[in-house]
């Protein structure tokens, strides 16, 4: 009895093969990046799918671009399945670029969607194009057009030269939580031609209540991210009359600290740059490397500041909008002043005041013996 | 009770800690986000008040040693001593579908949004309900392997989001004043339903039960307070958006070439849900027993599964009537009752039984 009982059991097993349907690779389109634009009040939705029989089959190249237009994402997307003929399958998605005219509006409504889309990642990369999504992605690709794992290569250099703010999604849908933050989104822009066609990062834009306020230069990125904390391995080149040095940044360290005076925030940053000399073209006869060092140490404090400061005011003063979060520091430091101040922070940032001090160290001289 | 299905002290405090976790997981983080450091500094106090607040059940057990709770009190009020197995069963049902459904919603909304919530109820109660028809023990041995599995995944992603905490998202406990501060150690304190679990089961452990308490409570602290300081550090605001924010710092944890992981640490939660329902199963299941006659007894964990499988899938329905028993829980009334008030009876009638005498 037992055992027929258990058998009975077993068979009904064939019943629960799983909670859901099934789904086989070949019926899902699998998403690299996302291109969102607003036309005539209808979300425009480029997607770039990974298809490895358009081209060679290693995953730095092959995939189509399918468009897709609807009322709202949701539509829009279910648009693309429609016509795509397979599962819209976001989890592998490494890039979101948004539209000029959603960023004019607002993207707090974009956020909120590919937030609580459960595939997709908090760590996807979310850019900005300087006018349509599309024109970033739309390339064909079978001219041998940006497939995204070479697009995030590109982007990881730009980072390495200090001209990239990265920001992803789990960042921007957080500013986005607390009123008195903003944010900034690297604006990138199609260049080239269709034979070579390119991808290329051409500022940081600001972001108060989710709408852009105002545009950095890329030579102002460096700036951002020294007041960020997050400059990683760049080089910096010193340019004195006497010629250009390079310095390798090995280490920095952005450390902010919030006080009141006179009944206003103030912010002081300070910023720890340990730098090696990667290649002297300034010599000046009759100084030691050591005495080198000093002159670089100096001048290498000397530019940080200078950018850092330029960006602090433009953030604070020009655009009004605290992109780097600094209230949050504000609120552990200053809980006092925090709980009265809170509503009202945002639309006082221009009376936010802040220092800047830069300790620079430069180590060594790279492998050969200086002179 | 010991004998049947005894379990060390160390077994026990392990289940305890697993079902405490789940809870934390499931149905509270999203409470901790503004105030994290608040609560870090309260658990380790809540500890020490549960300490004093156990101290009558504490004794109760003490002088009536090898017997639980339900045997006490049908020893000294006779049949009025089975209101201690109703009320024990009445909560148990309550935590169990108050579990499932949070269960329940936190798979239909973070991982698979197709899927119906029913299924998902049904199946996670046929696995708990036989896994609480095994006992105690082989429960506890499962437990174990699912706590090796879960400190694995908590320092993974531990390591993982160290580089990019940002620490200025934990606000000193003055932050939200006294009001909160004093709603969250209630709700560590009286709201912590495990307690109840550990009274009930406390007779089963061999030897040293007194023991229980402390290394759960141990192992809570650190673990716990892991979790809520690390969502929040590596979070930040995006906390402010997430239901289960721990869900996503593993879904942000990356090291090296492991990526991704979200589906093994659910994976993870899922034997942590099975875990906490067994556990509560076998509660309920063993207080419907002496409510039952001795013939169907057998029979009282499956009827506790089916009740509470059933109950579940009319509740997942109503969320507002969930929320109104997950604040009755964090209200601590019910927690209150069972691990205080009813102990505290219970010794007083001796007390009287013994002046009479």
């Amino acid at each position: 009895m037992k055992k027929a009982g258990f058998c009975a059991l077993s068979l009904l097993l064939l019943l629960l093969p799983g909670c859901m349907r099934s789904v086989q690779l070949n019926e899902r389109a699998i998403v690299q990046a996302i291109g969102l634009d607003k036309e005539d009040g209808e979300y425009v939705l480029t997607l770039q799918i990974f298809d490895p029989e358009s081209e060679k089959g290693d995953d730095t190249s092959g995939g189509k671009i399918l468009h897709a237009q609807g009322k709202t994402i949701s539509q829009a997307m279910r648009n693309a399945n429609l016509k795509q003929g397979q599962e819209i399958f976001l989890a592998h998605t490494k890039l979101l670029i948004l539209g000029e005219d959603i960023a004019q509006e607002g993207i707090k409504t974009v956020m909120d969607y590919f937030n609580a889309e459960p595939q997709f990642r908090p760590t996807v990369d979310v850019l900005l194009a300087d006018t349509k999504a599309q024109k970033v992605l739309n390339e064909p690709l079978d001219s041998s057009i940006l497939p995204v794992l070479s697009t995030k290569m590109m982007l990881e250099g730009y980072r390495d030269s200090a001209e990239l703010v990265r920001t992803q999604l789990l960042g921007i849908a957080g500013s986005l939580e607390n009123p008195a933050v903003g944010s900034y989104l690297p604006v990138a822009a199609f260049s080239g031609d269709e034979k070579n066609p390119g991808i290329q990062i051409v500022g940081a834009a600001v972001l108060r209540d989710g709408r852009k306020v105002g545009v950095f230069l890329p030579q102002e990125t460096r700036g951002i991210l020294w007041a960020a904390g997050q400059v990683g391995k760049i080089q910096l080149t010193l340019e004195e009359e006497s010629g250009a040095t390079t310095l390798d940044v090995v280490d920095a360290v952005t450390k902010v600290s919030a006080q009141i005076r006179d009944g206003k925030p103030f912010y002081e940053v300070l910023i720890r740059v340990q730098s090696n000399v990667s290649e002297e073209l300034s010599f000046v006869e009759g100084l030691s490397f050591s005495q080198r060092c000093d002159r670089y140490e100096k001048e290498q404090e000397r530019l940080i500041e200078q950018e850092t400061t330029h960006v602090l005011d433009r953030f604070f003063h020009e655009f009004s909008c605290d992109a780097l979060g600094y209230a949050n520091i504000l609120a552990q430091q200053q809980p006092d002043y925090w709980r009265e101040h809170r509503e009202s922070y945002a639309d006082s940032l221009d009376q936010v005041s802040f220092s800047v001090e830069v300790e620079s160290t430069i180590n060594r001289g790279g492998s050969a013996l200086p002179e | 009770m010991k004998g049947e299905s005894a379990i060390s002290a160390w077994q026990l405090a392990v289940l305890l800690f697993l079902s405490r976790v789940t809870h934390f997981f499931l149905a509270e983080p999203q409470r901790e986000g503004p105030q994290a450091l608040t609560a870090a500094i309260w658990l380790p106090l809540s500890i020490l008040a549960s300490v004093l607040l156990l101290l009558p059940a504490y004794f109760l057990l003490q002088k009536n040693k090898g017997k639980g709770l339900l045997d006490i009190a049908g020893e000294r009020w006779g049949r009025m001593g089975l209101l201690f197995p109703v009320v024990f069963l009445l909560f148990s049902i309550c935590v169990l579908v108050q579990t499932a459904c949070s269960f329940s919603y936190f798979l239909t909304s973070a991982a698979y949004p197709q899927s119906s919530p029913w299924t998902l109820i049904l199946l996670i109660f046929v696995v708990a309900g036989y896994t609480a028809s095994m006992g105690y023990e082989p429960t506890a041995r499962f437990g174990s392997f699912v706590l090796v599995a879960l400190v694995a995944a908590v320092l993974f992603v531990g390591v993982s989001v160290w580089p990019q905490a940002q620490w200025e998202f934990l606000r000193p406990p003055s932050y939200d004043g006294w009001q909160s501060q004093l709603r969250l150690f209630i709700r560590f304190t009286l709201g912590n339903v495990e307690t109840v679990a550990l009274l009930f089961l406390l007779p089963a452990v061999n030897k040293n039960g007194g023991g229980v308490f402390w290394k759960w409570s141990l192992l809570s602290f650190v673990v716990l307070d892991g979790i809520i300081l690390f969502a929040t550090a590596a979070l930040g605001d995006y906390a402010g958006t997430q239901r289960f924010p721990f869900y996503a710092v593993t879904k942000i944890a990356e090291l090296s070439i492991f990526q991704r992981l979200d589906s093994l640490h659910m994976a993870i939660w899922v034997f942590l849900a099975l875990i906490r329902l067994a556990l509560f199963l076998e509660v309920g299941g063993k207080s419907l027993a002496r409510l039952l006659p001795q013939k169907a007894s057998k029979y009282a964990v499956s009827i506790c599964t089916v009740v509470s499988a059933l109950l579940s899938g009319f509740f997942i329905g109503l969320p507002n009537i969930l929320e109104k028993l997950g604040n009755l829980f964090a209200g601590g009334i019910p927690v209150l009752l069972l691990t205080v008030l009813l102990p505290i009876l219970l010794l007083l009638s001796k007390r009287k039984k013994e002046a009479g005498q």
